[in-house]
């Protein structure tokens, strides 16, 4: 590599790096705005990709038509030849567009936080599934679009010193840094926007960084040298330094108040898991977690309720597990009754410390109550944790936790979490969850909602008696004969433990209980629904479709459709297309985009896949996820670096060997579902530390370098048939992100909920699959 | 780019053939592991609410609206509420239980029931009539306002062949009342109003029976049906979901002054029993000078007696995010509407809270006494407080 063209290589790491990290920070933000639900993430992931793809390689052609300017039509490592009004490789495209990136990235911030205003947005309204989609297109148009462009303006500034894949070569190592560092520096001591801002200059000055160089180099020409130009990060870096901490907290404090506009906000803090944010009014405090509404003081009833009819259902509670709800109230009305000790899951301290401040004294007091132990991890963990080193020891068991709207939630509603409760609670102990539901009719999707969380909870224990409301409970019990619906017995109790309440009386009880009521749970929960396991999560799926019937009836049906969906029809249209690739029918340059397209999509799957099923067996760790994230990226590099190396220059073996990765992805999408079984069926613990250190890293580093092995190969073949490398670039790098783009909302939003990680696993194998077929068949260029 | 003739050769016709038949085995084995959807099954049926399952096709016929004309092209007005829509032939009303069927208006939602049991009476939110007895809560599909708060919203807010229904004529509610030994059917949860027809007919079924009918209503309705409504029931609330035009256009895409219309004109027309409750919502119509001109137009409009209930808003359906109103609020509001002078002011929606209790106006001693939904003492003789002899207005005898 010649000096100069290692010059501009931090500049280009640093497109992967700010990707990243802006990547990181504007989802973060867009999920407090937005409801964070599985398909509404991946919305948002999709408009990212969708926007980078259409920046690399729509734009710069449009510009390119407009100016009649026509690039360099070299390959790999060719010497370049002027051909146009600009000669190849000047770098004041890509200065520019750096340039454009830095003042860009504050002002994605500022209007993420307007959205509401803009949307017209009432305080308290949550956001449907359209709104979502057409606002996180709106506001990440601006950024991606030029880190797409940004991608091919390097791959042409750099046409005459580093090939394409080098190019994507070292944007996969910033992405990398930017990953660590983001997930292991910048969330725990930074807000977003002093990362946001420290970013900017970064990239700014960048931009002038490379522009200077260039000029340098004219000069150099000229014969005149510029040594004090060299001092230039310098100045930049000093004024960062002294100017991002005071106009960070100057925006921070005029978006904040954009985004709770009708609400009195008084703290919103970031911690590693998201956004918690405290309003008031008058003396009720409510507290929000990533913008959905978690808990509100002085709401009394729900947290009566919440807490006696469980604890009364057990003659003598003396140990209590608490998930959750330590902001509700329930932990203050759990210690009413007799017990002796509490052990209190929750996975943010940040929300504790933080509602400490806020908390009425009685909930302040409850949480420094000598008989509760605080336990800060997932709730998950915790349980699978206590039932291998301390089984059946818990007299009481309380669920407080949202509906199951993320895979993260939907954790703690699967037979599997279930089981390990049993597991945990004696046997004449009781369990209780709380589930939304509906007072006075439940819709379709409600019912089916109930249904399949009421099913599993009876697939596991051997009673259970579920009240019915708005908010409903599911009590169980591992042994018949323990729950009573008995309304004296239960007042007894009450009575016994002179239990004093501030708005719950024995009529709530005795009309819960009623007849009429318990008749009415039936038409609730009795319906059907499939079972919600680990790796099927059904309730998932059940979640969204109840949500999307709040919006658009439209967008429910499809969704109910879903459910009917068949692999077969999936075979079908990809025997239709591979049918049309290989008679030639399409254009045959077609087979290589599109097979990137696979890849990115299958890498896109993967790793959606593998957090998922990481969250399974070892339970929601911050840094662990982050890790395995990253591997992905590690992979990434590793795979292209790789490519790079090995790369032909004959077509036709650039050719089967990107049919063999694809063959090699078919290979291990399979061999995903057999390994996951494997390692939930081991022995719980035994090989927890490899499993999760060594195995789940490495898959997801054959992921990734699968990914991008791929991209080097595509882009030397593309390139080898004549086609300028910056639009090949361009092509490639948009096919790689429509298909991630593809893969991020099919795999989290529809796949897994409803066929199953199994399934999912094998759709990606068919798709890579015939992938290679046509690769293989279809010779081009050879 | 090399452009390539579109050719069919025979060896790309076989390979291609070759990939669709292994995909058809390998799709077929795969059917093998794809998830169905269990077969739909039906509820249980219930004891005191509708007859066995569910019926998704309806026996009872769509019947004729009361109040509509008939438009040029076969095109109808509905006159039923303040919207007044002009419904083409095929389509429907805002409501989406009226149809236009030829030329002809008819109510969709006649006989069919989605919700039907017996419930307290205090959760209807009428206090003064029958304190402490099970009244028989019918809804049928559909609303002709849009509140974004609806705690009732896949009834309220779906066409009527989305909901599951069952078909009970008028006489079956009825039937089903007395078997449950409840002397009052109340409509409800939905709009009643815009199921004209057969709230008026279960109406007048009932209270030939000998039972009271109950209505609980947005109050969207037109002069005309309501003076006919009145007629057949015995009380009435009346939701004033917020006291300024703004607030009904923003949350309900209604519009203030046809719901104060009707408050007045059933406080005119005297016949039913009328309570209005009105919703309060933090940070859209809790603040004190709405309350207080809420609270000035009641007193001159309709005098010092009629309940009023402010109720405590819940997020539901798209106000999710937003927390509930804070107590404080309520009992706020409470004070700021005795102070004005009304007699009979209550918190509502917040079962357990003294505030629910009756207190004689001029005594100031507890009358009726309402912990959760149970009434546990009701003192109220003859109409009149025990203690002073001041007259207590309701219905409060069977």
């Amino acid at each position: 590599m010649s000096k100069v063209a290692g010059s501009v290589v931090p500049s280009i790491a640093l497109i992967g790096f700010t990707s990243i990290i802006g990547q990181v920070v504007l989802l973060r933000e867009l999920l407090v705005v937005f409801y964070g639900n599985e398909l509404s993430v991946a919305a948002m992931l999709a408009a990212w990709l969708l926007w980078v793809a259409t920046g690399s390689s729509l734009f710069p052609r449009l510009i390119g038509v407009l100016s009649r300017e026509s690039g360099p039509a070299c390959g790999p490592g060719t010497a370049d030849a002027p051909n146009g009004t600009r000669a190849a490789g000047h770098p004041g495209p890509f200065s520019a567009l750096q340039a454009a990136v830095a003042l860009v990235l504050p002002l994605e911030i500022l209007f993420v936080r307007n959205v509401r205003s803009l949307a017209g947005a009432l305080p308290g309204e949550v956001f449907g599934f359209f709104p979502t989609l057409v606002w996180s297109f709106v506001a990440l148009a601006p950024l991606c679009i030029l880190l797409g462009w940004l991608f091919t303006a390097a791959c042409q500034m750099a046409a005459d010193r580093l090939s394409v894949g080098q190019v994507y070569l070292y944007e996969s190592m910033g992405s990398v840094a930017g990953g660590l560092l983001s997930s292991f520096v910048l969330l725990y001591h930074f807000d977003p926007w002093q990362i946001i801002l420290g970013l900017s200059a970064l990239n700014l000055a960048s931009a002038w960084g490379v522009w200077k160089v260039a000029r340098g180099r004219e000069r150099e020409l000229r014969g005149s040298r510029g040594r004090l130009a060299r001092l230039w990060p310098l100045p930049i870096a000093l004024a960062a330094i002294l100017l991002i901490p005071p106009a960070a907290a100057f925006l921070q404090d005029l978006s904040l108040r954009q985004r709770w506009r009708g609400y009195e906000l008084v703290e919103s803090r970031d911690s590693i898991y998201g956004n918690l944010a405290v309003t008031v009014r008058g003396s009720q405090h409510s507290f929000f977690e990533n913008g959905l509404l978690l808990s509100t003081t002085e709401d009394f009833l729900a947290a009566e309720e919440g807490a006696h009819y469980v604890l009364l259902e057990h003659p003598k509670p003396r140990r209590v597990l608490l998930i959750g709800g330590g902001t509700s109230g329930l932990l203050r009305e759990v210690l009413k009754h007799p017990v002796e000790s509490v052990d209190y899951v929750e996975l943010d301290p940040t929300l504790i410390e933080t509602a400490k401040r806020f908390l009425p004294a009685p909930d302040r007091l409850a949480l420094r109550d000598p008989r509760v132990a605080m336990h800060f991890l997932d709730g998950r963990l915790y349980v699978q944790g206590q039932a291998t080193q301390n089984p059946h020891y818990y007299d009481v068991a309380l669920l407080a936790v949202p509906h199951p709207f993320t895979a993260q939630v939907n954790r703690l509603y699967t037979l599997e979490f279930l089981q390990a409760v049993r597991q945990v609670l004696q046997g004449d102990g009781v369990f209780s969850m709380g589930i939304i539901s509906a007072e006075n009719y439940p819709s379709q999707e409600m019912q089916r909602l109930d249904a399949c969380v009421y099913r599993t909870v009876k697939e596991v224990f051997a009673e259970v008696l579920a009240l019915p409301g708005d908010h409903a409970l599911v009590l169980a019990s591992p042994r018949s004969g323990v729950l009573t619906a008995d309304v004296s017995t239960l007042l007894a109790r009450w009575q016994e433990r002179r239990i004093e309440t501030a708005l719950l009386t024995p009529s709530h009880l005795r009309l819960r209980l009623s007849p009429e009521r318990l008749e009415y749970a039936r038409r609730t929960f009795g319906g059907p629904a499939l079972l919600n396991h680990d790796f099927e999560p059904i309730g998932l799926y059940y979640d969204l479709v109840l949500w999307s019937g709040q919006y658009s009836a439209g967008l429910r049906d499809i969704l109910r459709g879903a459910l009917a969906f068949h692999s077969v029809w999936l075979l079908l249209v990809l025997a239709t297309v591979s049918l049309a690739l290989m008679t030639g029918i399409t254009p045959p340059g077609a087979a290589v985009p599109l097979g990137l397209a696979v890849l990115g999509g299958a890498g896109m799957a993967w790793e959606v896949v593998l957090v998922f099923a990481f969250q399974v067996l070892h339970g929601y760790v911050y840094h662990q996820i982050a890790l395995v994230v990253t591997a992905f990226m590690v992979g990434l590099t590793a795979g292209s670096w790789w490519a790079t190396r090995v790369r032909a220059e004959e077509a036709g073996a650039n050719r089967r060997r990107l049919a063999l990765i694809l063959g090699v992805a078919a290979a291990y999408s399979l061999l995903l579902p057999p390994a996951f079984s494997f390692l939930a069926a081991g022995p719980a613990g035994s090989y927890g530390f490899v499993s999760a250190q060594v195995v789940f890293p490495g898959l997801t580093i054959i992921a990734g370098g699968l990914v991008g092995a791929a991209f080097p190969l595509a882009s030397a073949l593309y390139v080898g048939q004549g086609t300028r490398a910056s639009r090949a670039a361009g092509i490639l790098y948009a096919a790689d992100l429509v298909g991630a783009s593809l893969g991020a909302l099919a795999t989290g939003a529809l796949l897994i909920p409803v066929l199953g990680l199994a399934q999912t696993a094998l759709t990606v194998a068919l798709i890579s699959g015939f992938g290679s077929v046509v690769l293989l068949t279809r010779r081009w260029g050879d | 780019m090399v452009q390539a003739k579109v050719r069919l050769s025979r060896r790309r016709f076989l390979q291609g053939a070759a990939a669709f038949a292994g995909s058809t085995v390998a799709g077929s084995l795969l059917a093998g592991c794809g998830r169905i959807a269990g077969a739909e099954r039906l509820p249980t049926p219930t004891t005191l609410g509708p007859e066995a399952s569910p019926s998704p096709t309806p026996r009872v016929r769509p019947k004729e609206a009361k109040y509509y004309a008939q438009l040029a092209n076969g095109q109808v007005r509905c006159l039923q509420c303040p919207r007044r829509c002009q419904i083409a032939t095929g389509a429907r009303g805002f409501c989406q239980t009226r149809e236009n069927q030829k030329g002809r208006l008819y109510s969709l939602v006649y006989g069919r029931l989605c919700i039907a049991r017996p419930v307290p009476i205090e959760k209807s939110a009428i206090f003064h009539l029958l304190p402490g007895t099970q009244s028989y809560s019918v809804a049928t599909a559909g609303c002709n306002l849009a509140c974004m708060y609806c705690q009732n919203y896949a009834v309220a807010r779906a066409r009527p062949e989305e909901v599951e229904a069952w078909d009970m004529l008028p006489e079956d509610v009825v039937a089903k009342a007395l078997q449950g030994r409840c002397p009052s059917i109340t409509l409800s949860y939905s709009e009643p109003t815009i199921a004209f027809e057969n709230l008026l007919e279960v109406a007048k079924a009932a209270r030939a029976r000998g039972l009271r009918v109950l209505v609980k209503t947005g109050g969207y309705i037109n002069g005309e049906p309501l003076k006919e409504l009145c007629g057949h029931i015995d009380a009435i609330n009346v939701d004033l979901k917020g006291f300024s035009e703004q607030f009904y256009q923003q949350v309900c895409q209604g519009e203030l002054r046809h719901v104060l219309e009707t408050i007045k004109a059933i406080k005119e027309d005297g016949r039913p029993w009328l309570e209005v409750a009105n919703l309060v919502v933090p940070g859209y119509n809790d603040n004190e000078p709405m309350i207080r001109a809420l609270c000035a137009w009641f007193k001159d409009n309709l005098g010092e007696e009629v309940p009023l209930f402010f109720s405590r808003f819940e997020p539901a359906y798209r106000l999710k995010g937003l927390p509930p109103t804070p107590i404080e609020t309520l009992e706020k509001a409470q004070q700021i509407a005795r102070a004005a002078g009304l007699r009979f002011v209550y918190v509502g929606n917040v079962p357990g809270h003294r505030g629910q209790n009756t207190y004689c106006p001029r005594c100031g001693k507890l009358l009726v006494e309402r912990v959760g939904f149970e009434v546990k003492q009701n003192r109220v003789a003859g109409g009149k407080c025990p203690y002073c002899g001041e007259a207590i207005v309701g219905r409060w005898q069977g």
